[in-house]
């Protein structure tokens, strides 16, 4: 590695860099020097001389955080040949590149910040992942203060398709100024100006509102989730589902997971004993018969596919029907009509 | 060693398993934490103090310092124990999360801000450990070394604390006038003493007050200094070297660590260290490293650790053993080690004029002195910062019965000509303090249990009755309990023989009843 900032911090602290290298590889054998280099004289170098650039007494800061990270992510096989995830390398080629002031700022705190929530993520909803790299990279750019690239990554992360984090989501969103407010929900902030924080209380209102839309809504199945254990699903068997503490619950005999549904998606999550509320009824404005008649908040709607439901679920705004030989919960909602989402 | 050799590498949380599962709430904040460390509200934000705080300890256990030993032992069934050689040796092997001290009691002493004392041979890595303490600390490795203060023999009060500027010297017309160049190390929240048994006296002194008072004063200017944790280190525990230690320095010691030997069949790991190149100091990872705040925190969280009353109790048994001593004196308040000590009586010829006792049964006679005030401070501290760390809310029998042979370790001067080493296999306690020490504490539980105070103890009920007050108590029940009082004195003066445990149960008695006959007597004058 020839000249530049970064091969300059490097010469600096060899010792320590030699060091923690060293450390990393007693306990990873299999950890590629080949493959380490590459990523440093690659992307890592990019990214500390384009800190260096502008902040040129950052460098070294950038270049330990950046080498450490480095190599976390090469000592659990999240980057290199045996990488499980190909879309954490593009987060260093692609998202960090455009926040080089905030990897200025705080280095180890932004790469890992970003890393982290794409590693998460792509575990939790691997579809969604690319769908956040995506906006993050959008968003990034009009990010002024420091903390702000990490609530705008928190809020996107609930708008890709993690709807359990919807209720701190939105007060993380609270936090944020108009128009990033507005960007994050896929809004252009010209178009919408002032409008945040009628958007916001809508929001908070109802869970299927979708910011942008034309507002029209329809009594639809919006998600189907859950599925067999097998295959990377919650449940074992086919779950019967019921109403606890406000939230529908699906139980298999071996477990209970809570439903966590908006318009952003849905998502079984399982539940701990001690967390599931008191037992309530089903909300009566909201059912589905043997023949899968749907009554829902004085409107109706049929779905032959859901005939012959095993157990359904409603609270005031979400009905949750699980067939006898699925392990499959669908969900229906007032949802919105249009198919493109915010 | 251990199963952690990536040395930058934090163990993972939870260190210690055992707790609930964790409440199904969700937090977006959690999708920062990962496998990159240093993410704002990440993992090592997260972390509650006492689990960075073992975090800290197995990071340095398994990368630092080489310490492959368990000698705080906990366990949750009955341990194995094996039997070696002709005198029955015993290894026994533990069930629960155990602990090496020479890690363990510095880091508590960080938590705690006390006073720790590293003592034991040459390169066995006392002074390495005090300066990792420091990089927790969150001080550089450059910062810390310059801070070190060297003992040696030409070290002034100068070289310790400061010098006036040389033109205020000068020009000033009186002290307070002058202008001191204080050393560095006095405002830092982690102080190293490497050797400070090869500091002269007169220099010993000026220390004793930084670590007694946290001040230091030159020519009537007055630094006062942050509250920190301080780490000497000593090349052997007998206060000897090239300058006698003065009393008062040593007992501010709060705890004293011993180097443990460095056990060989570990030698291949010391020799990767040669071809690595490797210095722990130099990779800390940030994950342990606590901020000022942090370790505020954490000491209030440690001083919440509560102390359950039975367990108190049995504190108090243990120390009301030691200061007893019948010959030193007529008047009972007086009948203690002090009176005899500070007389400058012979203890030998005032022991041989006690009798009826069983002197190898009287716990009071293995030692030359009592517990002071300060020494049983400290030893409810650390106790509290043991629980704490092993992530409990109070503290249990197990973590004081480890404790307090390093916390009394200076404390209690043992009387090696007590029969009581002559028993057994007890004349190695002579010599293996921490185990001598431990021993009095499992030998005072056991006379607790034998005397079944726990079910009856008329001290702690009459003291349970005036803890609630005087205010409304009427003169029938101050009279009752006066009466109650004299009975036990009467009971106790008429069976038992008088051992140390008792003498502050008849003087707390005491207190009791003047405190009522003072009271009956207001009421009296009120009528």
């Amino acid at each position: 590695m020839r000249g530049g900032a970064f091969a300059a911090a490097l010469a600096a602290d060899r010792g320590r860099f030699n060091a923690l290298y060293e450390a990393a590889r007693r306990a990873s054998p299999a950890l590629d020097a080949g493959e380490f280099a590459a990523h440093l004289r690659g992307p890592v170098a990019a990214l500390v001389n384009g800190v260096a650039a502008s902040y040129p007494d950052r460098a070294p800061a950038a270049a330990a955080a950046l080498y450490e990270a480095s190599l976390d992510l090469f000592r659990k096989d999240l980057l290199g040949g045996r990488s499980r995830n190909p879309l954490l390398p593009r987060v260093w080629a692609e998202l960090l590149p455009l926040g080089l002031r905030f990897l200025a700022a705080d280095p180890a705190g932004f790469a890992a910040c970003m890393l982290n929530a794409l590693h998460n993520i792509s575990a939790e909803a691997p579809a969604a992942a690319g769908l956040w790299l995506r906006r993050m990279c959008a968003v990034l750019p009009s990010c002024s203060a420091p903390e702000e690239p990490g609530l705008c990554g928190q809020v996107l992360a609930w708008r890709c398709g993690l709807p359990q984090y919807r209720a701190s989501a939105l007060k993380v969103w609270e936090q944020l100024p108009e128009d990033l407010q507005l960007l994050t929900l896929g809004l252009d902030p010209q178009a919408h100006s002032g409008q945040a924080a009628a958007i916001g209380a809508r929001l908070r209102a109802d869970r299927w509102y979708r910011p942008g839309g034309s507002g029209k809504k329809e009594i639809r199945v919006v998600s189907a989730c859950g599925g067999f254990r097998g295959l990377g699903g919650p449940f074992a068997v086919p779950p019967a589902l019921s109403v606890r503490g406000g939230a529908v619950v699906a139980a298999d005999g071996a477990g209970n997971w809570v439903l966590h549904s908006d318009d952003c998606g849905s998502v079984f999550r399982r539940a701990a004993p001690g967390d599931l509320g008191s037992p309530a009824p089903n909300d009566p404005a909201n059912s589905i018969s043997r023949k899968g008649e749907i009554a829902f908040g004085g409107l109706r709607a049929s779905s032959g596919d859901l005939a012959g439901c095993a157990s359904y679920a409603s609270t005031g705004d979400l009905l949750a029907v699980a067939l006898k030989e699925s392990h499959y919960v669908y969900v229906i909602a007032p949802a919105a009509a249009d198919q493109e989402r915010g | 060693m251990g199963s952690f050799s990536e040395h930058k590498r934090v163990s993972e949380a939870p260190t210690n398993p055992g707790g609930g599962a964790a409440a199904g709430r969700f937090d977006v904040a959690d999708l920062y934490k990962g496998p990159v460390a240093g993410a704002p509200g990440g993992t090592e934000q997260a972390s509650p103090p006492a689990e960075k705080l073992r975090q800290a300890y197995f990071w340095i256990v398994n990368n630092a310092i080489l310490s492959p030993f368990y000698d705080i032992e906990y366990s949750d069934s009955p341990p194995q124990v094996y039997a070696f050689g002709d005198r029955k040796v015993q290894v026994s092997l533990p069930s629960a999360q155990s602990y090496s001290s020479y890690v363990l009691l510095p880091l508590l002493n960080l938590a705690v801000r006390r006073r720790c004392l590293l003592v034991g041979g040459p390169g066995r890595g006392k002074t390495v450990i005090a300066v990792l303490m420091g990089l927790l600390s969150g001080y550089s490795l450059q910062d810390i070394r310059r801070a070190i203060q060297h003992g040696q023999p030409q070290m002034t009060i100068a070289d310790l604390l400061g010098n006036p500027l040389p033109s205020s010297l000068v020009s000033a017309k009186s002290n307070e006038e002058i202008k001191i160049a204080w050393r560095r190390w006095l405002g830092m929240r982690v102080k190293i003493i490497d050797e400070y048994n090869r500091i002269p006296t007169r220099t010993q002194s000026a220390l004793l007050t930084v670590m007694a008072d946290n001040y230091a004063e030159m020519y009537d200017q007055v630094y006062n200094c942050p509250p920190a944790a301080w780490y000497l280190t000593a090349n052997d525990d007998a206060g000897g070297g090239t300058y006698q230690v003065i009393e008062a320095l040593r007992d501010r010691i709060d705890v004293v660590v011993k180097a443990l030997h460095f056990n060989t069949r570990f030698l291949g790991d010391l020799l990767a260290r040669i071809e690595q190149g490797f210095a722990p100091e130099e990779i800390v990872p940030r994950q342990i490293i606590f901020t000022e705040a942090e370790l505020k925190a954490m000491e209030k969280a440690v001083r919440a650790v509560r102390v359950p009353g039975p367990l108190l109790r049995r504190l108090e048994f243990f120390a009301g053993q030691f200061e007893f001593f019948e010959p030193a004196g007529r008047q009972a308040e007086y009948m203690t080690k002090d009176t005899a000590k500070l007389a400058g009586a012979d203890f030998a010829a005032l022991s041989s004029q006690e009798t009826g006792k069983d002197k190898a049964a009287d716990l009071g006679s293995q030692t030359f002195n009592g517990l002071s005030v300060r020494s049983l401070m400290t030893a409810l501290s650390f106790v509290k910062a043991l629980a704490f760390f092993r992530g409990a809310a109070e503290i249990s029998f197990e973590d004081l019965r480890q404790v307090l042979p390093f916390v009394l370790h200076d404390k209690l001067t043992q009387n090696p000509d007590s029969p009581y080493f002559e028993r057994g296999n007890n004349q190695a306690l002579r010599v293996d303090r921490v185990s001598w020490i431990r021993n009095l504490f499992d030998e005072s539980c056991r006379e607790y249990q034998r005397l079944d105070l726990d079910a009856e103890d008329p001290v702690a009920e009459l003291s349970e009755e005036f803890a609630r007050g005087l205010e409304g108590v009427g003169e029938a029940q101050v009279r009752k309990q006066l009466t109650a009082i004299e009975r036990t004195l009467r009971d106790w003066s008429s069976s038992r023989k008088l051992y140390g445990h008792m003498f502050d149960d008849i003087l707390k008695l005491k207190y009791l009843h003047q405190r009522y006959t003072n009271y009956l007597k207001w009421l009296i004058w009120k009528k």
